[in-house]
């Protein structure tokens, strides 16, 4: 658990500072021990972290590289990471276990994937999973999101892109969908914060693919983002879509891209500037979790280092953001608005023309070398955690 | 230089058992051994060969690393920005020109170091640390002390090999150096100050002889200025040697000054110290002569002030700072030598004096060659190595085994950090940058990369592709396809087959859908053959499986016609294991008993025609060889009493065949 402090408030103290204090470089020393983010807590967990996802305020869940699913208490008051209930063993092959891939959360229902191809629906309070897809997928589940409360998507290593009702008996999904060409690899799935017949999956090739799940089989939009824009970057590893006009993706090297449909009166230029840390932990991966509006969660891997400290190493971290409530407000507003803007004038992500005429592609990191595993979006904050054992937090998105 | 004695480090493991049992070892990845005792017990004594014996205790294995400082907390966190560094670095290199590359490689330089000194901060932190055990403690403060050393060192050679500026005047930078690493003087200084009330004790005169000896003259000033006696300064002594102080000319390559016109100026200025001593200014106020003793660059008074004016490179900066401000760097050497003599006397000279020796000789591969022997941190020599080869310092020579100097320090690091499993995509970058044998290294730790995830193995196959190494791709989806084999996952098997687009062992694994059909008479992973597309000519058996299931789904939606004509394309193509023909042909029977005519005659006499190939093969010896014993009697039964029913069927449908194509024409 990590405690950083947002911009604005620095600024603010920053300009206090230099009224009083006359000596520059302590003015500098103390602006940066406020941005330096601490350890607020940490707590052990056996195997690697391959989701974080918080079902409501007080409970985060992580799903482990073992095929178990584990819910923390989050108080704000202690500060701490108390372990609660644990789903052992959900997903697992016939000799040993395997990782759960992906969880995604709707009201007290967790559902999970995992690389058993296998679907576990939790609920919270229940010791055993209230249902459970066996063979659901033939090859590798890689992510999960829920369109509906009682309807899944989910996406696959061959290619594939399932729709799933959890209500339904049997283990034959509602429908398929498939992606053009060659069938590569889907590694991450997430849908329209308002329309949920839109879905964005991103690809091991580094192509964005959008479907109209309203449609047939095969997706409307191809966003071949890393060819035209920047360096070449294949393989996708998360993609978020925090608001209707923004799909961030995260790639395997280099740069997080960041689709933007600009309005028609015209767009804005986006410069980012952005602050790293370095983590003293393992590399961050699975996924960050922003806690409307204050916090956001990490999750490192978990190193087993023998040689050194004799136990599993560090493994929770959360941020505290304290001051991001009020832009976070704003831009519910601004979510709001775009979205019956959207629904008016027909979704740009579903026209037929993607000759990025209308879709705005933005390198959000551009010097980055490692694969990027994880991102969130919060307000104008965006934090991401890399493989070069980094948490990166940028501060000034302008998502609007 | 003599060949250097290396004491060879012994531990000692404690494996139970390990002198009767052989203590055997296997290498896990990089510096990373796994030790156990064996099961052959030594009769050596008794002149028996080894024999096999059970152990009493079962065995436990130890894993045994060595040279693990890259893998604490903080100094994996100067791996990573090392790391960030380093590539930065490579490219720059490649596409810089010489007018900017200079400039270029300070700021390099300076950020190597700043990683260091953040790496340091956290050490510290980390040493003082209540949470940790001891015994971590001690290790953090000896990386403390180490990596203190190895920042003294960078920050020399950045003086003198990168930075170096025209002219070769050096001083001023190595009296920053010189500030930098030794802040003695700003320690005492600020209890001095903190304390509220300026005391006239010793620490005062010995953070004033500091600040003057490391030519630092506005502080000494400053802490001179609030000594309570320049209040009644009656004979005027301080304010004459704050005078004096301020008036130090100081040379700068930045200023308009001529190297002449600051020498006269210079030489001016300390003939006035001198007379200020000769005249006896400041006989009745000791600090202050000696003060005026430093600046007029007296040796004897270094002498007493040994204490206070540190190691010998710091005697020697003051000693040029008052003597020979104009040194050139090329003359450094001298000078070290003879402070050497002088303040070290004929004590053993530690690792640090002979690097900072051979750094003030200008020789480089010295530098690298006692770092690496003493120090025991290949992070410092393969970075700076790698830093002066691109500043164009370090010699090409090829070592006995082939390689460079820099490549061998890259691999050796690399191979630090392979024991620690977060640090294989550094590792990677690295080895790129070998030149002569960094691919070969490359490709054998690509394929020992243990993968945990699927995730994990995209990553690999990302950086295979990137690499253009096809071999090691393959044999990643390979294993990948055959883990999940064993854990029974034919899908997954299928999608990393497919992957690597491995025709054998696709066919392996079409061949085994097909008996898992002919046991249980359905498909499993029907999601996937159902889509394989075009992906499915990897191979005929995995191009018969998806056609052999498209004609289940015709059957099944009720497309007789095109379900028939796709089953005889199938059986005619010989495409299937020819156990599967007699299934293929059976299949057919449920076509053949419809109201209409799914088979012409001509298509009919086709199927006939394979049913008697079938039947022949039947009665092949290499059948009644190798497959019929394998096959129980009531299996054998069952299959002469299908073949009679597709002779019936056939017969029957010929003849409906015939007579409705007679009717039509």
């Amino acid at each position: 658990m990590w405690k950083v402090t947002s911009k604005t408030q620095t600024t603010v103290k920053e300009e206090e500072q230099s009224f009083r204090d006359t000596s520059r470089t302590s003015d500098v020393r103390t602006t940066r021990a406020y941005l330096e983010p601490e350890i607020v807590s940490q707590e052990i967990h056996t195997g690697d972290v391959t989701d974080l996802k918080f079902a409501n305020r007080n409970s985060l869940l992580a799903a482990s590289s073992c095929g178990t699913v584990q819910s923390f208490n989050v108080t704000e008051d202690s500060k701490k990471l108390i372990p609660g209930q644990k789903w052992e063993g959900i997903h697992h092959l016939e000799m040993s276990n395997c990782p759960c891939t992906c969880m995604s959360v709707s009201g007290t229902d967790v559902a999970t994937c995992g690389e058993d191809g296998r679907i576990n629906v939790l609920r919270l309070d229940h010791r055993k999973p209230v249902r459970i897809i066996d063979n659901a997928d033939s090859c590798s589940l890689n992510a999960i999101v829920h369109s509906k409360t009682n309807e899944v998507i989910t996406v696959n290593s061959a290619g594939q892109l399932k729709v799933w009702d959890v209500r339904q008996d049997g283990n034959s999904p509602v429908r398929i969908f498939l992606v053009t060409g060659k069938k590569v690899a889907l590694h991450c799935v997430d849908r329209h914060p308002v329309q949920p017949h839109l879905v964005a999956a991103g690809g091991e090739d580094g192509t964005l693919t959008m479907w109209d799940l309203r449609k047939e089989h095969l997706p409307v939009t191809l966003f071949d983002s890393h060819e035209s824009h920047g360096p070449p970057l294949p393989l996708i590893h998360c993609v978020t879509w925090p608001l209707p006009v923004h799909i961030i993706v995260l790639g395997n090297c280099q740069c997080i891209s960041w689709f933007h449909f600009m309005h028609k009166e015209g767009s804005t230029k986006k410069t980012s500037g952005y602050k790293n840390y370095f983590l003293p932990t393992t590399k961050v991966f699975g996924r960050l979790n922003f806690i409307p509006p204050i916090q956001i969660i990490c999750s490192p891997v978990l190193m087993m280092d023998r040689s050194f400290t004799g136990k599993p190493n560090l493994d929770w971290f959360i941020e505290a953001l304290n001051t991001i409530s009020s832009s976070a407000v704003s831009s519910g507003h601004g979510l709001l608005q775009q979205a019956t803007s959207g629904a008016d004038t027909g979704s740009p992500w579903i026209s037929s023309d993607t000759s990025a005429s209308n879709v705005d592609i933005n390198h959000v990191l551009p010097s980055l070398t490692m694969p990027v595993n994880c991102v969130d979006v919060e307000g104008n904050s965006l934090v991401c955690g890399t493989d070069g054992e980094a948490l990166y937090l940028v501060n000034d998105l302008f998502l609007h | 230089m003599a060949m250097q004695r290396r004491e060879i480090p012994e531990f000692i493991i404690p494996v139970s058992g390990s002198q009767d049992n052989l203590l055997s070892a296997r290498w896990g990845q990089g510096l990373q051994l796994m030790v156990f005792s064996g099961n052959g017990k030594r009769r050596y004594m008794a002149g028996e060969a080894d024999v096999a014996v059970n152990l009493d205790k079962p065995s436990v294995v130890h894993d045994v690393r060595w040279q693990t400082d890259m893998h604490y907390p903080a100094t994996r966190k100067l791996a990573a920005q090392s790391h960030e560094i380093f590539t930065s670095l490579q490219k720059h290199t490649s596409d810089a020109t010489d007018g900017t590359k200079k400039p270029q490689l300070v700021k390099f330089s300076r950020r190597y170091r700043v990683a260091m000194m953040e790496c340091l901060e956290d050490l510290r932190k980390a040493a003082s640390d209540m949470a940790e055990d001891e015994g971590d403690q001690e290790t953090y403060k000896d990386m403390c002390q180490l990596y203190q050393q190895l920042e003294l060192i960078w920050n020399l050679c950045e003086i003198l090999y990168i930075e170096n500026l025209p002219g070769g005047v050096i001083l001023q930078q190595l009296l920053d150096w010189v500030k930098l690493h030794f802040t003695d003087a700003d320690t005492l200084a600020a209890r001095i100050i903190s304390e509220g009330e300026i005391n006239i004790s010793k620490d005062y005169w010995s953070a004033v002889y500091i600040y003057v000896l490391q030519g630092r003259l506005a502080e000494a000033r400053h802490l001179l200025s609030m000594n309570p006696e320049t209040q009644h300064d009656v004979h005027g002594a301080y304010a004459r040697i704050d005078e004096l102080m301020r008036r130090m000319p100081v040379f700068s390559v930045f200023s308009r000054q001529s190297l002449a016109e600051f020498d006269l100026k210079w030489r001016n200025w300390q003939e006035i110290c001198q007379q200020l001593l000769v005249d006896g200014v400041f006989v009745s106020y000791q600090p202050l002569e000696t003060i005026c003793r430093i600046l007029a660059g007296q040796q004897d008074v270094l002498d007493q002030l040994q204490d206070l004016a540190g190691d010998w490179y710091q005697i020697m900066v003051t000693k040029l700072l008052y003597t020979n401000p104009m040194v050139k760097a090329v003359d450094l050497q001298y000078h070290a030598k003879s402070c050497m003599d002088k303040f070290r006397g004929s004590s053993r000279l530690l690792p640090l004096d002979q690097i900072l020796l051979a750094a003030l000789e200008y020789d480089v591969t010295q530098i690298i060659k006692i770092s690496s022997s003493n120090l025991s941190n290949w992070w410092f020599v393969a970075h700076l190595a790698d830093l002066l080869h691109h500043a164009g310092q370090l010699e090409t020579h090829q070592l006995d085994f082939g390689a460079t100097m820099r490549e061998f320090l890259l691999l050796e690091y690399a191979s630090t950090l392979m024991a620690r499993e977060s640090m294989w995509q550094i590792i990677i970058e690295y080895l790129e940058h070998c030149p002569v044998f960094g691919r070969h290294h490359l490709e054998l730790f690509v394929e020992k990369i243990p993968l945990q995830s699927e995730k994990k193995a995209y990553k690999v196959l990302k950086i295979c592709d990137e690499k253009n190494m096809d071999d090691q791709a393959q044999s990643i989806c390979k294993v990948m396809g055959m883990r999940a084999l064993q854990e029974k996952r034919l899908g997954t098997a299928l999608t990393w087959c497919l992957r690597s687009q491995d025709a054998s062992f696709a066919t392996y694994l079409a061949e085994k859908f097909l008996t898992e059909y002919s046991l249980n008479g359905n498909f499993s992973n029907l999601d996937l053959i159902d889509n394989l597309g075009s992906s499915m000519l990897v191979s005929d058996r995995l191009t018969f499986l998806a056609k052999y299931r498209d004609f289940h789904r015709l059957y099944e939606e009720g497309e007789f016609a095109e379900a028939g004509e796709l089953l005889l394309s199938l059986i005619e193509a010989n495409l299937a294991p020819k156990q599967f023909m007699l299934i293929l042909l059976t299949d057919a029977l449920p076509l053949l008993e419809l109201d209409v005519v799914v088979f012409s005659s001509k298509q009919t006499s086709q199927l006939l025609m394979c049913k008697e190939n079938l039947l022949k093969w039947y009665q092949s010896e290499e059948y009644t060889r190798e497959i019929l014993p394998k096959k129980s009697k009531g299996h054998v039964e069952l299959e002469k009493e299908k073949m009679e029913l597709l002779q019936l069927g056939l017969s029957r449908n010929l003849s409906r065949a015939l007579l409705e194509e007679s009717v039509r024409t």
